[in-house]
């Protein structure tokens, strides 16, 4: 039996050299589900009958000496929002629990199985993705792998969790604010948010179609970087989804950007933090200070990130509030009241404030288009804190009491805002429990940022703890 | 609102943008719609105060 999978393309190794077979890698996947995650509750749906044929067709290919792909024979699952064949697509949600199944699969997970992964499940979110710590009114809240009494964050928290947990080591989330990066951070594990338009989103459920990304998790850089090759290419299915190349990247991870310029994020990024999540911040720093050939470290401000973030939080209600405008109406009392009263708040927004919102996006991508002239990679914190408990509203950081579910996405949303990627990668040693840093790079430069991530890594200054639960 | 004075007239035109909304408000949503738009006019402010004059939205799909 193998248990807490952990290693993706290690596992992916052993299942090619005959050493153990996708049957039995799968079985014992599911074994681990059944036995742990009642406590953690990452999983809304487990798909062992086609889990099984998956792996046996695996290994029948590999038995006729035939390719299986990069990933063939790796367990992954992906956030509920993403369309399942034969299953209903929830997004976290009671309303659309009763609409039929999907005909077929999201690009993204048509991708990965067509590298051999195997799609062994669908997990918890926040309803229709609005949230950042998936306590979901209909499906529970689900349990930190660190910390069962404290959250995962969201609202790709059964995506970060199973991952943290050890359950598969790689799953899929969408980031609209921060709904990869908040809960990597708060489950010791690496998320990927590429840069907006990078990886298609056809086949999943939208929540604000200007703002959404979708991407993996991992618990190291190259099984991320693995799955994000497997991901990349246009889509026409989704219109946003046109990069201007397919640049594979976990060839490259060994060959480190030599004289990197790093600016740290002061102003907006530094306010409100534990100390803990500046200490993060600063570890990466000085790493990348102490390293060979880098050139420098310098401190740099973005000054209209703050404008930034209360933009991406009104279009975030007006855009959300738009698309659920039907639903809202006919169903009101089937939403979770907290997500629809933000929906319909958002709904009121008047049309001049939603101009003004795309107007900043405007000024605040050409601030950091300008930064990145100076910079080539830049460090923030992911949250401003570790994991709250469950059920806690309000946390005191540095003294201030801060509500949670607006605030942990402090520092993700002004990037989100203009379409960066970013990685949440968890730092080691700063406290008790997981805390990661934002990597953030220019538009379309995940190779930068995958590169710098992987020599973090190597390290020792970056890396996803044991899974304890 | 912020000082504009119009009475009965101003409360038509509120009507008449609410109407274009055209959703139905269940009681049980009031406060918590309210506690939002409250949020939402901080942001807006916060928005409102940030913008250059000449800025615009150019394209019609965001591209970074």
């Amino acid at each position: 039996m193998t248990r807490n999978i952990t290693d993706a393309l290690g596992l992916a190794a052993r299942v090619h050299a005959g050493l153990e077979s996708a049957e039995s890698v799968v079985a014992a996947c599911l074994s681990d589900i059944a036995a742990r995650d009642p406590g953690l509750n990452c999983f809304t749906a487990v798909l062992a009958d086609r889990a099984r044929a998956d792996a046996v067709a695996i290994d029948a290919r590999l038995r006729a000496g035939k390719p299986v792909g990069p990933l063939g024979g790796v367990p992954f699952a992906v956030k509920n929002l993403f369309d399942i064949e034969g299953l209903t697509t929830l997004a976290g949600s009671k309303i659309l629990a009763g609409r039929p199944a999907a005909t077929k699969d999201a690009s993204v997970v048509q991708r990965l199985r067509a590298a051999g992964a195997i799609l062994v499940g669908a997990l918890n979110m926040d309803e229709f993705a609005y949230g950042f710590s998936t306590e979901n009114s209909h499906y529970g809240a689900t349990r930190n792998p660190h910390d069962p009494a404290r959250i995962a964050g969201g609202s790709s928290g059964g995506s970060a969790a199973a991952v943290g947990a050890g359950f598969v080591p790689i799953t899929l989330g969408s980031d609209t604010n921060g709904s990869i990066r908040v809960p990597a951070a708060l489950c010791g594990v690496f998320g990927l948010k590429p840069t907006y338009g990078r990886l298609s989103r056809a086949g999943s459920f939208p929540f604000v179609d200007s703002l959404d990304h979708v991407g993996p998790f991992a618990r190291t850089v190259r099984d991320l970087a693995a799955a994000y090759d497997a991901m990349q290419g246009a889509d026409a299915a989704d219109p946003a989804c046109s990069p201007p190349d397919d640049q594979p990247l976990l060839p490259t991870l060994d060959t480190p950007d030599r004289g990197l310029r790093i600016g740290i994020l002061g102003g907006w990024f530094r306010q409100g933090a534990s100390e803990e999540a500046l200490a993060a911040v600063d570890r990466v720093a000085a790493a990348f200070g102490e390293r060979a050939g880098a050139a420098k470290v310098v401190n740099v401000e973005l000054a209209g990130a703050q404008a930034a973030r209360s933009a991406a939080f009104c279009l975030t209600g007006a855009e959300g509030g738009s698309l659920h405008r039907r639903r809202l109406s006919e169903r009101p009392l089937d939403f979770d009241p907290a997500t629809r009263d933000r929906l319909l708040a958002g709904l009121m927004l008047p049309a001049g404030v939603l101009v003004e919102c795309r107007r900043v996006r405007r000024q605040f991508q050409a601030e950091a288009r300008a930064l990145f002239e100076t910079v080539d990679l830049l460090l923030a914190p992911a949250t401003p804190c570790a994991a709250p408990r469950i059920g806690e509203a309000i946390v005191n950081i540095a003294g201030r009491d801060t509500p949670v579910r607006a605030n942990l996405g402090l520092y993700t949303q002004p990037i989100s805002f203009i379409g960066l990627p970013a990685i949440s990668a968890p730092v080691s040693e700063v406290g008790p429990l997981p805390l990661g840093v934002q990597l953030i790079a220019p538009a379309w430069r995940e190779d930068r940022l995958l590169r710098a991530a992987h020599w973090l890594e190597q390290t020792g200054v970056t890396r996803a703890p044991a899974p304890v639960a | 609102m912020n000082g504009v004075d119009g009475g009965d007239e101003l409360d038509e035109v509120r009507m008449a943008a609410w109407a274009l909304i055209d959703v139905a408000l269940p009681q049980a949503c009031l406060p918590g719609v309210r506690a939002n738009l409250q949020i939402l006019a901080g942001h807006a402010a916060v928005v409102r105060s940030a913008l250059v004059d000449e800025t615009t939205e150019a394209a019609e799909v965001f591209r970074p």
